[in-house]
This record gives structure tokens, C-alpha cells and sequence, in this order.
């Protein structure tokens, strides 16, 4: 690190930290009381309004990476590389009419497994479960990276302290107030992200000439301005299906769902990708700006906060501080919530203690979260090469599991063995894909190959789904019902 | 080589940080009707 890009000092750095700390658990605790037992602790009451469930749903897929990554996009791939993270938002789009077709076919649903579980049986269960927690820790360790890396960048911070100190909060206040306490605080983060990042933007054209960043680029690196860049136009549809894949599978968009009240959940989520779309391009210009404004870029990695901290001095360097930290801690909470979620009810719950009483739940919930958090940690203790690797290679599982999740919610002739090759497939050739050619093709090809199999096999050997076997509470009241024998 | 026009640089830059400044304008408009209709929760 050069200790000249650093315009934020130590102190400064720490006592925002504190304060940010301080005042997300304080809300999480706040929040958090509303949760009167583990449904209300996984689910806020399943009555989430419109303005919470389309702020949560926005800032959670405001990672840390897009802040991080999204510069370094534009700095690799210019305007094609912007316009392919902003893809990523098609997944929220299109995540709008499955969540109105989630709520309706699974009224009283927890998470995605128990989507899969209903639908395709056992195996292809287990299979999801083993893709979706491998994602979501992949998805973890990249953020509590992001944060080390940033903290670093602005203030000095030492890596180990600042992933440290971020991760340890949010493990606290999702562990004091459960889903209540991630998306109230989610609120907040999501305008704390949107104003941050319109403020460092406007400051930085007024830096700027515009005019002057083009004609600079067109000069001196063409290429950022191609209109046919061809591996910049396979990162976009890579993105988009990278997206896809995140939001149709990922337990954290189902859990909200779920929480969404019914009229407002498909709403709700088609605001948050209009609200999403443009974010990565106002984060990601400032990369493309730092040749006209002299700046040298040595760690491509933190390339963004580097130019808003030298443009904007101190105060840039705060901004840049709270919002890369509002957008840690609102998908750090989010993936904690939604991931033990996940091990509680699907892996404890569905199979291995199915009488499990609501306390239990509650109190393993809270051991799992704490677990979760302790894992990351630890992965993220070493600081892995590239954050672009830790993110894309678990690009090509999730892309393997968008049309099972599709073909599942909409056509009665999916099958079970079709979903569980599909997934298996297009994880093996995606993952092969990713070493052989390069992180730009291997969801691309993950999600080719798996809607290949899940057709052919669904054709060859058509199933005959009732829907009505997806909604467990009306099930669990038939076997419920006394046994009249004639 | 084809370049994206100098225009659709500009316009694409300003319009993001114009699009997400609305975003934030759109999510406090929300709160406050949610809550004139006691529906945050």
C-alpha cells in the first residue's frame, strides 16, 4: 500500500467505525424486539411494507463489491464493463413475478429449500443446499474482504482489524434482531448508499471536464470507449446471468419474499432493480476519470475509493468510508440472516430434528450465526489474491441452478432428475469453463448447459406436478385430520 | 475501431447519478405513505 494514497487517518477512521458500530447494533437491538418468536426472528411477521421491502432489497444487492468492483470494470472494460455490472439488476427484475408466484404457491414457505425440496425431492435438495451455502460463504468472504481491503485503503486501517471489527458487528446485530433487524437497518443503509454515492459523483464532475475524461480516453485507451469489446460483452451477459442465478437461487431474496407483505412483494422488487440499474455506472465513472486527473492507480482492487479519497480529500474519504461500510453491513446482516435460515430450517429442522420446538430454533439460530460469522472470518484471515476470482468462481454453481428454479415455479413437466443433472452438469462444465477459458464465460456456460439438460430431460420424461404439494400448511392440516375409516 | 459517442458518455454518467439521487428521493416518498397507512411493517 502507499501510504500517500491514504487521506484519512487512523483515528478518524477508527471513530467512524465506532460510531457506525454503536448505532447498527443499537438499531438491531431496537429493531430486533419486534421479534417475538423464531418465525417473527427469520421473517419479520411476513408483513413487510413497500418502502422497507424495496429498500432491503436494493441495498442488500448494493454489495461492497459493487462499490469495489464496479470501478474496476469500468477501469478494465470502460463503458461496456459499467453497463455490464449494472446487468446484475435484471435478476431483480425478473426475481419480481416469482416472488408474486412464491408467495401465492408457497404461502407459508420459509426458504428456498423448501421450494426445492417440495418440488424436486432429496436429492436435488441436498445438491442446492451444498451450492447455495458454498455461494453464500463465497458471497461472504468476498465482502469481509472488501471491507479489510477498504478500510485499508482510506485510513490505514490494518486489513485483519478493519474485516474484523465489520464483521463482528454484523454478526451482532442480526444476531440481536433477526430479519426485523436487517432490514430496518437496511432502510437506512440504502439511502446512506444512494446519497454517498450521488455526492462523490457530483463532486467529482465538478473536478472534472467531461468532455476532456472522453476525448483523454479516445486517445490514450480506446478500447474503454469500443462499442464492440468483445470480451467486455461477454462480462455483460456473464453478469446477467451471474445475477440471475444469485437472486433466483439465494435464500436472502426468498426470505424476503416471504417476509413482504403479498400485494407488495413483486412491486417491491422491480423498484429495487430500477433502483439498483444505475449504481454501478455512478460508482464505476470515477475509475475512468483518474488518467485526466493525473492519479496513478497501483491497486486496482480499491481503484475507486483511491480516486474519490484523492479528489475529495478527507471528507471524500469519509463518504466513501460510510457508504463502502453501509454496503458491507447491509448484505453481511443479509447473507448471515438468510444463510442460517438456511441450516436452521432445511439441514436441523427438516432433517434432523423435526420436532425441534420454536426455542430451540430461536437459540440454535443464534449459535449458527455466530458460527457463520466465525467461519468467514477465518477464510478471510489470509487475503486471497483477486476479489473478481473469490466472486465469479462460484459464478458457474449458481448459474446452474436458475432454470431448475424456473422450470420449477412454472412447468408442471419439470423433473427431478433433470433438475439434479442440470445442476451437477452445469456446475462440473462451468466450473471447467471458468480455469479453461476465463471467469467471463464460466455462468455464461454453467446456465447453457443447464437449461440443455433440464429440457431435454423434462421432454423426454415429462413430470406431473401438483401444485398444491408446495403448500406444506395445507398439507400438514390433511394429515392432521382424524382417519375415518367406511 | 467504433466509439460510443461523446454524448452517450455524458448523458450516461449524468443520467446514473440523476436516476440514483431520484432512487433515494422515491424511498423516503414510500416511508411516508407507508406510514400515513400504518404499513411500514
Amino acid at each position: 500500500m502507499d501510504s500517500a494514497n491514504i487521506t484519512l487517518n487512523q483515528g478518524t477512521g477508527w471513530i467512524l467505525l465506532a460510531i457506525f458500530s454503536i448505532a447498527w447494533i443499537a438499531l438491531g437491538i431496537f429493531w430486533g424486539r419486534k421479534a417475538k418468536d423464531h418465525e417473527g426472528f427469520m421473517l419479520a411477521g411476513r408483513n413487510v411494507g413497500m418502502a422497507l421491502g424495496a429498500a432491503t432489497a436494493m441495498a442488500t444487492w448494493v454489495t461492497s463489491n459493487t462499490i469495489m468492483l464496479a470501478p474496476q470494470f469500468a477501469l478494465k472494460m470502460g463503458i461496456w464493463g459499467m453497463l455490464a455490472y449494472s446487468t446484475a439488476s435484471f435478476g431483480l427484475f425478473l426475481f419480481a413475478p416469482m416472488a408474486f408466484r412464491i408467495r401465492k404457491l408457497l404461502p407459508k414457505g420459509f426458504t428456498s429449500g423448501d421450494f426445492v425440496r417440495l418440488r424436486y425431492g432429496k436429492a436435488v435438495w441436498v445438491c442446492f443446499l451444498l451450492i447455495s451455502i458454498i455461494y453464500s460463504m463465497a458471497w461472504l468472504v468476498s465482502m469481509a474482504m472488501a471491507g479489510g481491503i477498504v478500510l485499508q485503503t482510506l485510513s490505514g486501517i490494518d486489513y485483519i482489524y478493519g474485516m474484523s471489527v465489520i464483521l463482528g458487528v454484523c454478526v451482532l446485530y442480526t444476531l440481536f434482531g433477526g430479519l426485523f433487524a436487517v432490514i430496518g437497518t437496511d432502510f437506512v443503509q440504502s439511502l446512506i448508499i444512494l446519497i454517498g454515492i450521488v455526492v462523490v459523483g457530483a463532486v467529482v464532475l465538478t473536478k472534472v471536464d467531461l468532455p476532456t475524461v472522453y476525448n483523454d480516453l479516445a486517445t490514450t485507451q480506446p478500447a474503454l470507449l469500443d462499442v464492440m469489446m468483445p470480451v467486455a460483452l461477454l462480462a455483460l451477459f456473464n453478469n446477467m446471468f451471474f445475477g440471475f442465478g444469485e437472486v433466483f437461487h439465494n435464500n436472502v431474496w426468498w426470505s424476503r419474499a416471504f417476509a413482504m407483505r403479498g400485494d407488495v412483494s413483486h412491486k417491491a422488487f422491480f423498484l429495487s432493480g430500477c433502483l439498483w440499474f444505475p449504481i454501478p455506472i455512478a460508482a464505476g465513472f470515477i475509475a475512468l476519470c483518474a488518467g485526466s486527473m493525473g492519479i496513478n492507480v497501483t491497486d486496482i482492487d480499491g481503484v475507486g475509493p483511491l480516486v474519490a479519497s484523492q479528489v475529495l480529500g478527507p471528507i471524500g474519504a469519509i463518504v466513501v468510508f460510510v457508504v463502502v461500510f453501509c454496503s458491507l453491513a447491509s448484505s453481511i446482516d443479509s447473507l448471515l440472516a438468510a444463510t442460517s435460515d438456511l441450516i436452521i430450517q432445511d439441514v436441523y429442522h427438516k432433517m434432523i430434528a423435526p420436532h425441534a420446538s420454536d426455542a430451540q430454533l430461536r437459540i440454535l439460530g443464534s449459535r449458527i450465526i455466530i458460527g457463520l460469522g466465525i467461519v468467514t472470518w477465518l477464510i478471510s484471515l489470509p487475503r486471497l489474491a483477486d476479489l473478481n476470482m473469490v466472486l465469479f468462481l462460484s459464478g458457474p454453481l449458481v448459474a446452474s441452478a436458475i432454470f431448475p428454479i424456473i422450470c420449477g415455479l412454472y412447468w408442471k413437466k419439470a423433473n427431478r432428475t433433470g433438475a439434479l443433472i442440470a445442476m451437477l452438469l452445469g456446475s462440473a462444465i462451468g466450473l471447467y469453463a471458468y480455469f479453461a477459458i476465463g471467469w467471463f464465460v464460466a455462468s455464461l456456460i454453467s446456465a447453457a448447459i443447464s437449461v440443455l439438460t433440464m429440457l431435454v430431460s423434462s421432454l423426454l420424461a415429462p413430470g406431473k406436478f401438483d401444485w398444491s404439494q408446495l403448500d406444506e400448511s395445507k398439507l400438514e392440516e390433511v394429515t392432521a385430520e382424524p382417519i375415518h375409516k367406511s | 475501431m467504433t466509439l460510443f459517442s461523446e454524448n452517450f458518455f455524458i448523458i450516461l454518467i449524468y443520467g446514473s447519478l440523476i436516476w440514483t439521487a431520484l432512487g433515494a428521493l422515491i424511498l423516503i416518498a414510500l416511508l411516508l405513505k407507508d406510514r400515513k397507512n400504518n404499513k411500514i411493517w
